[in-house]
């Protein structure tokens, strides 16, 4: 609901605006037919038709901040943890990824020295081996 | 080596050496409970495992423990290392193949496999939670983590020997090498064979890391007129063609060792620059028993 205060300041706003906008002979008659509606309808005496419009200062930053924080607070965000497949090459995505392996996982790494022979004298007992390797 | 103890586990003989023999008890005890806790975890044949559990769930997300996350995390490398040639989602085609069963019950003949190409893709799709502890398989989808566990129960047995015990440790699970610790002053001793139960072919020394070996010649069955074996290549859904009968790979860790080996064997005639680009030792066996050595592998001195 607006009050006549509001309406005569509308009506003040509208005639600033149509005066600001339009020029000439046309204009000051329009401005004045508006004028005229204006204080008819809201009876209270008009303000000036030449009155330039005030510059408009900018938002301080703790005028901005205060408009910020008066915005209502959103609903949390649901927490996703999302899975990501292991695949080569895949990169990380979302806040958590418990993968399979890392996307580059370790290259099979050979031993830090080869085997040595096992030196054996012409003759002599096969050495006794701690184990045997082969197919099981 | 100074002291030595074996113990049935995983379907074989695991062996654990130690180079002060007063630790030997305790090695063995840790050595023990890791490869318990694996074949708990990871084994296909037991009804009551981890696995096999997953396995059922048919897409839907289950509660698993630290160790099956760690083995599928391992598994999962492997398939990504290997460009894909080492996949744990053969659980499907390895029974299709009919490998069903702990290898001791299987039938040795069996009527023809199906025409169909077994399915062995969605590796990438395995999701591991570590937040919320559960894991992923898609439908449609069985894990066999026979290319990974086993090696890396080795691993485990021998880091949490050394753990214990402040000696060094080597564990052998069914001829996956793994050691941990302070090596013998020259190094351990470890015979090369075709199966791990037969006379040695060569040796070699190692200080550190793994030695494991893959070969088309052991596990093998007949299903119809066809010659199979487990190693499933994820291409074909079938058997790898039967290149080499034997590769055996020295690497940092027995899961490295075991992941190459097996590659190799499903590579076929790639297989020696695809080792030798990675800078693996290695000893590959033909089916003329004709040996390929890369990577440094020594001149070997044949076995008496």
């Amino acid at each position: 609901m607006t009050s006549p205060r509001d309406e005569s300041r509308v009506g003040a706003y509208l005639r600033l605006r149509y005066a600001t906008m339009l020029s000439g002979a046309g204009a000051a008659a329009l401005a004045g037919a508006v004028t005229g509606w204006a204080a008819a309808a809201t009876a209270v005496a008009p303000l000036p038709a030449a009155t330039a419009p005030a510059p408009v200062a900018p938002l301080t930053p703790e005028q901005l901040m205060s408009l910020e924080f008066s915005l209502p607070t959103p609903p949390p965000k649901q927490v996703v943890i999302v899975r990501v497949p292991a695949q080569a090459g895949r990169q990380p995505t979302g806040l958590a990824q418990p993968r399979a392996v890392a996307a580059r996982p370790a290259a099979l790494a050979p031993a830090a020295a080869p085997p040595r022979p096992v030196a054996v004298a012409p003759a002599a007992a096969a050495p006794a081996p701690a184990a045997t390797t082969g197919t099981s | 080596m100074v002291g030595r103890a074996l113990f049935a586990g995983l379907g074989g003989e695991i062996v654990v050496a130690v180079t002060r023999a007063d630790a030997l008890p305790s090695a063995l005890a840790a050595a023990r409970a890791e490869v318990l806790a694996i074949d708990a975890a990871c084994s296909r044949f037991r009804e009551d495992s981890e696995l096999t559990r997953l396995n059922a769930a048919a897409g839907r997300p289950i509660p698993a423990s630290p160790l099956l996350r760690e083995a599928l995390r391992v598994a999962v490398r492997a398939a990504h290392v290997t460009d894909g040639i080492v996949v744990p989602t053969v659980g499907r085609a390895v029974v299709e193949a009919g490998y069903d069963r702990d290898f001791k019950l299987l039938p040795r003949h069996q009527p023809a496999a199906p025409r169909r190409r077994p399915a062995t893709g969605g590796w990438e799709e395995v999701a591991i939670d570590e937040v919320a502890g559960t894991v992923t398989v898609p439908p449609q989808v069985a894990l066999d983590l026979g290319a990974t566990a086993k090696a890396l129960a080795a691993d485990r047995a021998a880091a949490a020997g050394a753990e214990r015990t402040g000696c060094g440790v080597l564990v052998a699970a069914a001829g996956d090498v793994a050691t941990a610790g302070t090596p013998p002053p020259d190094g351990w001793v470890v015979a090369v064979a075709e199966h791990h139960a037969d006379a040695p072919l060569a040796f070699v020394r190692v200080d550190s890391g793994g030695v494991a070996t893959s070969g088309t010649t052991a596990r093998t069955w007949w299903r119809g007129r066809r010659a199979m074996h487990h190693l499933i290549d994820p291409r074909t859904g079938r058997p790898a063609r039967a290149w080499w009968r034997t590769v055996t790979v020295a690497a940092a860790s027995c899961v490295d060792a075991n992941i190459a080996s097996t590659a190799a064997v499903v590579l076929g005639r790639r297989a020696p620059a695809w080792l030798a680009e990675r800078g693996l030792a290695a000893r590959l066996v033909d089916q003329h028993h004709r040996a390929c050595l890369v990577g440094g592998w020594p001149q070997e001195c044949a076995a008496a």
